[in-house]
Order: C-alpha cells, then sequence, then structure tokens
C-alpha cells in the first residue's frame, strides 16, 4: 500500500520539480560558458552585452536555487495539510490504508524529491565548476583523499562517509516530521489551524533548544558542515584537521538524536491523525 | 422507534448477526459542547438501501464519517462487517463525501487508475464507460471540469466498485432535478445488490421510492427506523410527509423558543 500512495505522491511532486531541475542544469551548463567567455575572457565586451551574456543567466540560476528551496518547503507543508487534511483527506483517508502509511508515503516522497534536487544542484555545480576551470577542480577534488589521511577516523573512511550520509538522510527525514507534526497539532485548533500549525513549529524548536542545553551540546548535520570549514588554496582543499575529527566524533550521537526525534514526530502525528482527525 | 421486520424462523438470530453489516451501540460524538451525536444505537442489514434522513444538524454526516473512520466516537461503538473502522473495513466502503475530493492536478485517467489501484472491486470498464456516457476524455484535467460535472464523476468512481457498503453523503443536495435523476438512476443501475446503500439527505420525496429502510435522525439520536412499507402500513402517509409531520412540530417548537 505504501508503494501505491507513493506513486502518486511522487508523481505530483516530479511535475512540480523537474521544469526548475531542468532550469538548474541548463542554467548551470550556460554560465559555465558565459562567464568564462563574456566575464573572464570578454573583457572587451559592452556593459549591456555582459549583463545580458554574463550577470542575467548568474542571477537567474541563483534565483532558481532559491526558487527551489522555497518550492520544497511548501511542497512538504502543501502536500500534507491540503492533501490530508483539506479536501483531499476525504479520499485518502478512506482508502484501505493506515495512517502511518499516509504519513509514511509524504514523508518518503519529500526525501526522495530533495535527494534528487540536491543531485540535480551536485551535478550542476560540478558542471559548472569543471567548464569554469577544468582541471583545478580535477586537482581540487584530488587532495580530498590526501586531506582525509591526515585525520585520524573513529572508523574506515567508506563507515564514516556511510554514518554521515545516513546523518543526513535521517536528519532530513526528520526535518519533514517536524513539519507534520506542527500541522497535525495545528490541526487541533478549532479555527486557524495554518496559524496555530507556525506557533507549534515554533513551539517544538524552543523545546527541542532547552533540551539540548540541559543534555549538552550536540551536532546537528548543518552544525557538522560548518565546523568542517572548507577552503581552496592553489587548488587544494584545506580545512581543519581538528574540527573534521570532533565531528566525525558526533556522528553517531547526532543520528542517535535525530532518530529518536524523527520516531517521536512520526509516533505524535500519527496518534493525532487517528484519533484526532477532524476534516472541516 | 420501531424496528425494520425481522426474520423469526430457527437459527435467525445467528444469520441476523451475520447480516449486521453495520451495528452502533450508544455512539456518541461531542464537539464541545455540543452533541453531534447522542447515544445512536443502529443496526442495518446487509442488501438494503437504507435514507439517512434528518434536517440540518441532526448528525448524518458525522455518522458517516465516523462509519468511515473519519472521525473517531467520544464514546460507544461502530462496527462494520464486525471491525471497527480501519483498513479492513475501508476496502469494503465505497464513500461519497458531500465535496469535492479530487486532486486538481490529476486527470479522468489517473483517478480511474488510482481506484483500481487502491480498491480490488473497482470495475474499471463500468467507471470508463460511464466516463464516455459522461463525456469526458481520459486525458482531461480535473481542474478542467464544471463543478457538476466532477460530482458527477465522483459519484461515477463511488458507484464503479462493487463494495459491501455505500455511504453516499448528500448526494442529491444542491443539484437540478435533471442531473438528481441522473445521480438516482446511476446509483440504483449500478450499486452492488447483495451490499448496502445508506443515502444521507433531507431531500426525502426524491428518493423515498427507492428506499427499503428509513432512518430518521433528529439532535443526534435515531427516533425512527422501520422500512418503508411499514410506515406507510403504519401511518398511512409517505415518509416525506411523516417526516414533515415530525420535524415541523420540532421547528415550531423551535421558532417560538427564538421568537422575541
Amino acid at each position: 500500500m505504501l508503494g501505491k500512495l507513493m506513486k502518486y505522491d511522487l508523481r505530483y511532486g516530479l511535475r512540480k520539480f523537474w521544469p526548475v531541475w531542468a532550469g538548474i542544469a541548463a542554467l548551470s551548463i550556460l554560465n559555465g560558458f558565459t562567464i568564462r567567455g563574456v566575464l573572464i575572457d570578454g573583457s572587451h565586451a559592452n556593459g549591456l552585452v555582459t549583463f545580458v551574456a554574463g550577470i542575467l543567466p548568474i542571477i537567474l540560476l541563483g534565483v532558481l536555487g532559491v526558487t527551489l528551496g522555497i518550492l520544497m518547503l511548501v511542497f512538504i507543508c502543501e502536500r500534507f495539510y491540503r492533501g490530508l487534511l483539506g479536501d483531499e483527506g476525504y479520499l485518502m483517508f478512506t482508502l484501505p490504508a493506515t495512517s502511518a502509511e499516509l504519513i509514511a508515503s509524504k514523508a518518503l516522497t519529500a526525501l526522495i524529491l530533495m535527494v534528487l534536487s540536491a543531485l540535480v544542484g551536485m551535478v550542476s555545480g560540478t558542471a559548472l565548476v569543471a567548464l569554469l576551470g577544468g582541471s583545478e577542480f580535477i586537482e581540487a577534488l584530488k587532495s580530498i583523499p590526501e586531506l582525509l589521511r591526515e585525520v585520524e577516523l573513529p572508523r574506515g573512511l567508506g563507515w564514516v562517509l556511510a554514518e554521515f550520509l545516513v546523518l543526513v538522510l535521517v536528519g532530513t527525514l526528520t526535518s519533514c516530521l517536524h513539519i507534520y507534526q506542527a500541522v497535525a497539532l495545528g490541526h487541533l485548533a478549532k479555527k486557524h489551524r495554518g496559524a496555530w500549525a507556525v506557533v507549534a513549529y515554533i513551539g517544538i524548536d524552543i523545546l527541542l533548544s532547552i533540551v539540548l542545553n540541559a543534555i549538552g551540546h550536540m551536532r546537528f548535520p548543518w552544525q557538522l558542515l560548518d565546523r568542517f570549514e572548507f577552503y581552496f588554496e592553489n587548488g587544494v582543499l584545506h580545512s581543519s584537521v581538528g574540527a573534521i575529527q570532533a565531528a566525525l566524533a558526533g556522528i553517531g550521537i547526532a543520528l542517535l538524536w535525530q532518530l529518536v526525534l524523527g520516531v517521536i514526530f512520526f509516533f505524535g502525528t500519527k496518534v493525532v491523525l487517528d484519533r484526532k482527525l477532524n476534516l472541516e | 422507534m420501531t424496528a425494520p421486520r425481522r426474520r423469526s424462523w430457527p437459527g435467525a438470530r445467528e444469520e441476523e448477526r451475520m447480516s449486521e453489516l453495520v451495528k452502533c451501540t450508544a455512539l456518541r460524538r461531542d464537539f464541545g459542547p455540543v452533541k453531534a451525536l447522542d447515544g445512536v444505537d443502529l443496526t442495518l442489514d446487509a442488501g438494503r438501501i437504507v435514507g439517512l434522513l434528518g434536517p440540518n444538524g441532526s448528525g448524518k454526516t458525522t455518522l458517516i464519517k465516523i462509519l468511515n473512520g473519519l472521525l473517531q466516537p467520544s464514546s460507544g461503538e461502530a462496527l462494520v462487517n464486525g471491525c471497527r473502522p480501519g483498513p479492513a473495513t475501508k476496502s469494503l466502503i465505497s464513500y461519497l463525501p458531500d465535496r469535492g475530493y479530487f486532486p486538481d492536478w490529476m486527470r479522468v485517467s489517473d483517478m480511474i487508475d488510482m481506484f483500481a489501484d487502491f480498491y480490488i472491486d473497482f470495475d474499471r470498464r463500468k467507471a470508463e464507460d460511464m466516463c464516455r456516457s459522461l463525456e469526458l476524455e481520459p486525458g482531461q484535467r480535473i481542474k478542467s471540469l464544471s463543478k457538476g460535472t466532477k460530482e458527477k464523476m465522483q459519484l461515477m468512481l463511488v458507484m464503479s466498485r462493487q463494495a459491501r457498503l455505500y455511504l453516499l453523503d448528500e448526494p442529491i443536495a444542491g443539484v437540478d432535478p435533471a442531473a438528481r435523476d441522473f445521480i438516482l438512476h446511476t446509483i440504483l443501475t449500478n450499486y452492488n445488490e447483495d451490499g448496502t446503500v445508506l443515502i444521507s439527505t433531507h431531500l426525502i420525496s426524491d428518493v423515498e421510492q427507492v428506499l427499503d429502510e428509513a432512518v430518521f435522525l433528529q439532535k443526534g439520536r435515531v427516533v425512527l427506523h422501520e422500512s418503508v412499507d411499514s410506515i406507510r402500513e403504519r401511518t398511512g402517509e409517505s415518509v416525506d410527509a411523516l417526516f414533515r409531520e415530525m420535524f415541523r412540530a420540532q421547528a415550531w417548537k423551535e421558532g417560538e423558543n427564538h421568537a422575541w
């Protein structure tokens, strides 16, 4: 049943996202040529040509990147709010599926779309950088294993990368479930359910901050990334070895924290849908 | 309250229990201080067309939502085919809500695919035939359809199932007489005759001819549950006339209480 539910959620999501993905990929390749052709090599071009052929594609790429982020956030909220708690809920909740399957379908679909968006971003970014300066970029990539050799890894490199990947995926899923939990709590209100959902989201966030402060400083995936302190110098990737080691040591505990939160949000949302569902 | 006629041969009790498709016991649902359902006891057998009749706010939609699992009772119990509402009962129920529930982004063919995917009792050929009779193209987007056509399509999908229980919430409310005829004709020519059809409405004269039983709901309570033939024999009136008589008295009383 979960597969069938996801089929329709994914079909809707792909309809929304593919034009943005295609736009980002196309503009990245275009920028690869125009930045080099107009901005780097074409210093004699006039101002209008520089703007239209050089600056405008960069702005458009930035706008599309922001659009993708906003679209993703709207998608997560809208598919849960309208798809389950709006009029469509009369269809979805009368299908022979459990509420757990309905929630899982929404969350896993959002995760798949986020992963696909990240892949589009990475491939497009790689293509753009490779077009701008292929050889320097390849040298920089080659320097990553050298950098990691200096780090005393708690486990094998493959294991650490797998852990990190799982942490990012679980953290992303938990972020979705956090939103669903807030929307489900907002649904308990008689009026202004959307506004109450925002209040619930902020309330949960504050509560989590208090808990985290109480039990010590834990690292979330994005905080881990901040601490890596990447920088390039002469085409070589540098980072603080100590920071990487500290971050890697925190992966396990961060993963556990995200799992616990994810389970709480999932079952919290399920309880509301099972016991307090009240479609208008 | 008069119960519909019962079978009386030996072993009838066991057979009756087996044919009980819907059983509500002391069912209550409160919305704050409002009692939408106030101790409903109701048993519906298989193979009947039942009118759930009552004025606006009498609890018809609440009862149907509870049977569908869209609402939880405050107390009491609702069973469908002996089970509490859940995935198992949802596969037996074909539900027409009092509003449109189509995802606008889908096409007509997507909705047919979806019903075929989720319900094993869905008759795709019947649905496609009905689509053709409504002049709907499979590739047409649902958001391009008129409100009336969307309603007809929703009914068409619901009635393309060979369900054990059809829960039809106000299927003829707010439509013109021609559309009313179309809706009733679609219901009568497509329902599974071994199943039960529960039609909620306050437009009794339009549905009276097709009903086997009538359930009158008033302020969240079942005030009458009787076969239509028995009502006519007992009172010498139509169901519509009896309904007006019973509920006019209530409306007058409430009017007097609120007069100023």
